[in-house]
């Protein structure tokens, strides 16, 4: 009880926005300080021994300063060449990834309405997924050419299987109470889809969707490896064979950046989409 | 009897949906659609799969790639499974390295292959290497969870009973967290499939299936000899993936029935 009465005479001593200040302070040495810590030896080492292959951390970031974000004001400050290295690369990247999971998930929601359907596509559906997909890469180059369009298609097909199978095997096992519910009520085919079948499926398709995310970032620097002449992976397979190693780490860089962006904005997307979800499982 | 009419059935339904596209790709030959040049009647694909079947060198190739792949996972579980249990152990440890993981997780495998290819040299080893460093995440990560998962009652009656840090470890943590583990392992069984296959390609191995892929389609393009490969790639990865659920399966068979 004392507790309680004394917290309050706590909060109003001068001593606790330094306080709060210094919890913030060790949160964020404790977030960060070992990144900074890892930068700061990289820096350290790379500086002294001077390898022709590990640039310091100082030079990295002035070069990606340089070549991307040293734009006139008016672009935002970005460069020309973020419109011919970073932009096409996550436009085919985003439009090859949501174009396979929406072919996955409109496949897989229709077999997953009849059991025969399902027993044709699945054995197909689980070869293609199983195959390496870097495997097809130079069947997509000869039947396509080496185009936007080929990219595309290329981290589609990677993408849609994952997609597909989970979508078919969830709308499989969606409750076949809603689904005589949703009869009985009297919806639409539309509405029952939108209602019953695609919330049910919705953590699946996700689940689904982040494996194509990867597999999809994996086959766009590779898409971009051959015969290309623009995007991330050709300007780090450029750099290297001019053996500029400040620029190839600093594509190496940008990818990682690019990577880790659109993993956060998709988990955060995800989390937002199926909030409901983990409600409805009780936790 | 009505059980054995149900897979029978089942079967029959699947032959159709993987002869369906072979028929598709036979007709789209005959009426000329699309060069043979480009797109290899299934006939010819499936004479061309059963002369590679046949041939030490492609076989060679096939085990090389499989050999890569297995030698990144053998250097990759070690550490990804060793790093995961202390990390889950030690939450501190795990809050001063999550930005680290997470920064460095989602980095396309393949973009370090340029690095690894000047600093370990052309060849296998940086296959092996693409293919650890690809691989440690997902076991990685897997591991923690796993971890961070076990019962508490069950480490505090360990603890009640006298045992030691390591014994705790060894006899309470590991065995629970090991289907979380061994699940992370087979989804890195495919991926080191993928990375390995990938990264051949790029950097032209002289052996793998991934070369063999290539040099089919660049010296002179055999579209068949490509199609037949991609399809023993498919295969390839169907039999791990098989392999590896299996495993799974009986490893931990009380896995995977309660709701992940």
């Amino acid at each position: 009880m004392s507790a309680l009465i004394a917290r309050p005479a706590l909060l109003r001593t001068p001593a606790q926005p330094l306080r709060v200040a210094g919890r913030l302070a060790g949160g964020l040495l404790l977030r960060f300080g070992v990144l900074a810590l890892l930068v700061l030896l990289w820096q350290w080492a790379a500086a002294r021994t001077s390898s022709l292959f590990f640039p310091t951390p100082a030079e990295i970031v002035a070069r990606i300063h340089h070549d991307w974000f040293s734009g006139p004001a008016a672009h935002l400050f970005l460069t020309h060449s973020v419109a011919t290295d970073i932009v096409p690369s996550l436009g085919r990247m985003l439009a090859g990834w949501i174009l396979g999971s929406v072919i996955g998930v409109a496949v897989g929601v229709f077999a997953g309405e009849s059991r025969v359907i399902r027993q044709v596509v699945d054995p197909p559906a689980q070869f293609l997924r199983a195959l390496p997909t870097p495997a097809i890469v130079p069947v997509f180059l000869l039947l396509f050419g080496a185009s936007t369009s080929m990219r595309i298609l290329l981290i589609a097909f990677g993408c849609v299987w994952p997609v597909l199978l989970n979508t078919m095997n969830a709308s499989a096992a969606v409750d076949p109470q809603r689904r005589s519910s949703a009869k009985a009520m009297h919806l639409g085919r539309a509405r029952q889809l939108f209602l019953v079948v695609l919330p049910s499926t919705g953590p699946a398709v996700a689940a689904g969707m982040r494996i194509g995310l990867a597999l999809g970032l994996i086959l766009m620097v590779l898409s971009e490896w051959v015969v290309s002449t623009s995007g991330l992976g050709f300007t780090l397979i450029t750099a290297q064979q001019h053996f500029d190693m400040t620029g190839m780490w600093a594509a190496m860089v940008a990818l990682a950046i690019a990577g880790y962006l659109i993993n956060t904005v998709f988990l955060a997307v995800e989390k937002r989409v199926l909030r409901w979800h983990e409600g409805a499982r009780g936790k | 009897m009505r059980l054995h009419a149900v897979t029978r059935s089942a079967f029959v339904h699947g032959l159709i949906g993987l002869v369906g596209p072979g028929l598709a790709d036979q007709l789209v030959s005959w009426t000329g659609l699309v060069a043979p040049r480009y797109l290899p009647p299934a006939t010819t694909i499936a004479d061309r799969l059963w002369g590679l079947l046949g041939s030490g060198d492609f076989l060679a190739d096939l085990v090389h790639t499989l050999a890569s792949a297995a030698l990144g996972l053998v250097l990759a579980v070690p550490v990804a499974v060793v790093a995961g249990v202390l990390l889950g152990l030690f939450s501190p440890a795990l809050q001063a390295t999550r930005v680290v993981i997470d920064l460095l997780r989602p980095v396309p495998a393949v973009a370090i292959v340029p690095l690894l290819e000047l600093t370990v040299g052309m060849g296998t080893r940086t296959v092996v290497f693409a293919v650890a460093i690809a691989i440690v995440w997902p076991i990685l990560l897997n591991t923690i969870h796993g971890v961070q998962d076990v019962d508490g009652l069950a480490i505090q009656t360990a603890r009640v009973f006298g045992l030691r840090w390591l014994r705790r470890v060894a006899t309470v943590v590991i065995p629970s967290a090991a289907p979380a583990i061994g699940a992370g392992v087979r989804i890195a069984m495919s991926l080191a499939l993928v990375v390995t296959v990938a990264t051949e390609l790029i950097i032209g191995t002289d052996r793998g299936i991934g070369s063999y892929i290539l040099h089919a389609s660049t010296g002179g393009y055999h579209a068949d000899l490509v199609f037949a490969a991609v399809v023993v790639a498919g295969l390839l990865g169907l039999v791990v993936n098989t392999a590896a659920s299996a495993a799974e399966r009986r490893l931990f068979p009380w896995h995977g029935r309660r709701p992940a």
